[in-house]
């Protein structure tokens, strides 16, 4: 009797074992509110990339953009790239928000967020600039 | 001795099960958010 | 003034004055530690007379603090300099202050005619002339300046990070001002500014090319200690950029008047027109002890919005739904602040329009008076011609809205809605701590699915959407529907229950939703589809739908025929049809066989499920899945009578997309050809 107990223990052992590690596996990045938000994020890249060159604006430790320099704009523009941030940060808030919605896992979009600034920044071309962890700006 | 065999398994049954409960908790994939992250960041800036 | 200036002067006298005997000139000098005064304290002086006849002079001071500034090492020199016992007289003097080249400067002290003259010529054409002049106790100061360089003015100014300075532009004008003995009496500003640059080190508040007039002009009353003053600005040209404002100098003028007493600033009048906006009317009271508002009204007259939205109210709006707006027409705002809290508040519309960029919403030819009051219960009568509201029109409403506060409620709206009408009762919203909460019970009175699908640019469809809705409401962001929605189509009806929108104005709303539908008939659905004709009547369950930006992202559907009797045949061109949705090669397969010559099957039971998950649809049939996997395949119609058919599908997992896209190629090419 002991012994079918034990056998059970361990067949229960290892149903859950697997059954948690299969979860922990993947992210799910694949929705049409996801691809949606890349596609708009895309066209707006083109548009910031002079102001990330021109360090006008950089990426924060929390995934999102912020004005860096706003003396590397044209006074008449510093408006625009403002709209071009608030827009930005927008679809990227939402993005982090759809991530974790599509992953059944709305605590994961803190940690999610986390990532992204770090991949954000680790991607960024030489020169853009960026906001270390110590709140300071650094200059790839 | 059977008994005892059968109290501790039955005991060793309630604990797993209880731990099973905490294990039930998915963790963050870390690994897999990164390289998320990177697709989703390297199709927006192509 | 005067008795400080004296005081100074005789204060230097014994401290230190000691003639250098051993040179063959003489030189005197006076130097001080310490001086301190209310308006300002200097450390460190060093007054030298030297050279023949004493006519070189030479000032340092070390430390002057006016205020919390503090300037550092000012030295003066001057060649020509004549100390007589009436007058003080330097013709070609140096003034040096740090991080400055060399101003030439003359000033002349005169003891008899009590003056003092300072000018400074740094260029050519520019000029700096100040002039104090007193008899008895009245005095009257001066400073006049023609082509003033204002970058010199951040020069002179200790470097501050957050203050914006001059960089460029020059200023042109006067400024007076007198007094007595108790202190200053009269202030006179006019001054012209010129193609000013100015920016703090960010660049977050920086003006190019300004051209400003300024005027201002003060008295003071001794007998009940206050200051009269008026002020006028008047802004023409050049851009300023306040974070997150961009303005453009085009006129825009603001006028200030007021008086100022021991414990209160009274604004009596104060108005601020803005050239293609309007203008603002203002006045208030301040108490000088906090720097607090105890009392402001405020009128505008009728404002252009468009402009007042896209340059001024926009820019705050930065990250909320309401960026992507356009708004037209004409408002005017009234507010009431009194003993420190707002006591009422009144805003009128006239003929706006308010359209978004991003087609969520449109409200036409609004009119509108809303007035609220902190005390009183108000009315606000709101009107608009038309609206489109995620893509669905609405004709013409007028509502009576109740405002207690922050209550607000609609005891009754009537809403033409497409062909229908949607008839709204008790509506009450409240403001909370963590944002705005409503609700609303309603009736929907029949609209037509044509126009619906019309609106929705989706397949057109026929039959009619009512329901009575016993509560909707909405709190952090999510509107829940409370009861059932019931449409009636395809002669059958479809029961939407637990429907929940999750940031219906965000970027990608989420709409959840349990769906039954009953008894649809097959012939009207499958030619509404022109998927190949089908008789018969089928239910479907659809549970858990998600749609995240109005595309389906997760679903549980079953899809079985009605219990019931009614005629069930399948056609030729819909079997093709479900064949094809299962890949090009089952079609063939079936045109290729006997199965071609006949026209009509009939069948005993259909039956689909599709299980949506991350973009895959795990097909299956009547039977639920076999979850021991010995089944390969999964009947999705089964044969009854003759000529009979069974249709089997082997696709378990078939994309999303891809499914959509057969469907689509179906539906739109008609019944496949039959080789």
């Amino acid at each position: 009797m002991s012994n079918q107990i034990f056998r059970l223990m361990l067949l229960l052992f290892f149903a859950m074992v697997s059954q948690a590690s299969f979860a922990s596996g993947n992210i799910e990045i694949d929705t049409p509110a996801i691809s949606q938000i890349e596609k708009s994020m895309q066209q707006r890249y083109s548009q910031l990339v002079p102001f990330y060159t021109s360090g006008a604006v950089g990426f924060t430790q929390d995934g999102l953009i912020a004005m860096h320099d706003a003396n590397a704009v044209s006074l008449a523009e510093r408006q625009m790239v403002n709209s071009l941030i608030a827009a930005e940060n927008q679809d990227r808030n939402s993005l982090y928000l759809e991530i974790a919605r599509a992953n059944n896992n709305l605590a994961w979009e803190v940690e999610i967020r986390h990532t992204f600034g770090q991949r954000w920044i680790k991607l960024a071309k030489l020169g853009w600039w960026y906001q270390a962890t110590n709140g300071g700006w650094v200059q790839k | 001795m059977k008994n005892i065999y059968f109290y501790a398994g039955l005991v060793a049954f309630v604990s797993l099960l209880l731990s099973a409960c905490v294990t039930i908790n998915i963790h963050f994939p870390a690994a897999a958010a990164d390289e998320a992250a990177d697709k989703i960041i390297k199709k927006v800036m192509q | 003034m005067r008795r400080l200036f004296v005081g100074v002067l005789l204060a230097t006298m014994p401290l230190a004055i000691f003639a250098d005997a051993t040179s063959t000139r003489f030189q005197i000098t006076f130097s001080i530690e310490d001086i301190q005064s209310p308006v300002f304290s200097a450390k460190g002086i060093q007054l030298k007379v030297s050279g023949k006849k004493l006519s070189q002079l030479s000032l340092q001071i070390s430390e002057v603090v006016v205020r919390e500034q503090t300037w550092r090492d000012l030295k003066m020199t001057c060649d020509h300099f004549k100390l007589t016992g009436s007058l003080v007289d330097c013709t070609s003097g140096v003034l040096q202050l740090p991080n400055t080249e060399l101003l030439p400067v003359v000033f002349r002290y005169s003891f008899l005619e009590n003056v003092f003259n300072f000018a400074m010529k740094p260029m050519a054409n520019e000029h700096w002339q100040f002039s104090m002049h007193w008899i008895e106790d009245a005095w009257r100061n001066k400073l006049n300046i023609t082509n003033g360089q204002l970058a010199r003015i951040a020069q002179w100014l200790p470097k501050m990070e957050i203050i914006p300075v001059p960089s460029k532009g020059t200023v042109n004008g006067i400024a007076k001002l007198s007094g007595n003995a108790e202190g200053a009496t009269d202030v006179e500003i006019a001054l012209l500014v010129d193609a000013l640059d100015f920016s703090d080190s960010s660049g977050l508040h920086a003006g190019e090319g300004v051209n400003a007039v300024i005027n201002m002009n003060a008295k003071h009353s001794s007998i009940d200690n206050r200051w009269q003053w008026r002020s006028d600005i008047n802004w023409q040209n050049g851009g300023v950029f306040w974070q997150p404002l961009y303005l453009i100098g085009r006129g825009h003028r603001l006028d200030l008047e007021g008086v100022t007493s021991e414990g209160t600033i009274n604004l009596h009048r104060g108005a601020l027109s803005f050239v293609d906006i309007g203008t603002f009317e203002f006045s208030g009271v301040m108490a000088r002890q906090n720097n607090e508002l105890v009392d402001f009204k405020l009128n505008t007259n009728s404002l252009e919005l468009s402009v007042l939205f896209n340059q001024i109210i926009n820019p705050y709006l930065g990250n909320t739904a309401f960026a992507d707006m356009q708004v037209t027409g004409k408002s005017k705002v009234a507010w009431r602040y009194r003993q420190g809290v707002s006591e009422s508040f009144e805003i009128s519309l006239y003929d706006v329009s308010v359209v978004d960029q991003r087609k969520r919403f449109v409200f036409n030819r609004v009119n509108a008076r809303v007035p609220w009051h902190k005390e009183n219960a108000t009315i606000a009568d709101i009107s608009f011609l038309n609206a489109r509201v995620l893509q669905i029109p609405m004709g013409a409403t007028r509502v009576a809205l109740e405002i207690n506060d922050n209550d607000l409620r609609i005891p009754q709206l009537v809403l033409p809605v497409l062909d229908g009408t949607l008839e709204l009762e008790n509506f009450r919203a409240a403001r909370q701590i963590d944002g705005w909460y409503w609700q609303f019970s309603a009736e929907l009175l029949p609209v037509s699915m044509e126009k619906l699908t019309e609106a929705l640019q989706i397949q057109s469809m026929h039959g009619t959407l009512s329901g009575i809705i016993p509560e909707v409401n909405y709190k952090q962001s999510t509107v829940a529907i409370d009861g059932e929605l019931s449409f009636n189509v395809f002669d059958g009806e479809v029961i939407a229950r637990q429907l929940k929108l999750i940031d219906p104005l965000g970027f990608a709303p989420h709409l959840q939703v349990d769906l039954s539908m009953h008894n649809l008939d097959l012939d009207l659905l499958t030619r509404t589809f022109s998927f190949g004709n089908m008789l018969g009547r089928i239910d479907m369950e659809m549970k858990g739908v998600e749609l995240s930006n109005w595309q389906p992202i997760k679903f549980d559907a079953h899809l079985y025929s009605s219990s019931g009797t009614y005629p069930r045949r399948i056609s030729q061109a819909a079997i093709q049809s479900i064949s094809a949705l299962g890949g090009a090669g089952a079609a063939a397969a079936i045109q290729r066989s006997f199965l071609h010559f006949f026209d009509e099957f009939s069948y005993s039971k259909i039956g689909w499920r599709c299980a949506l998950r991350n973009n895959v649809c795990r097909m299956g049939g009547i039977e639920p899945d076999d979850q021991t996997g010995k089944l390969k395949g999964y009947a999705i119609v089964e044969s009854g009578g003759i000529p009979a058919i069974t249709v089997i599908g082997y696709n378990r997992d078939v994309s999303w997309h891809e499914l959509i896209n057969r469907l689509k190629r179906i539906t739109e090419g008609g019944s496949p050809i039959i080789q």
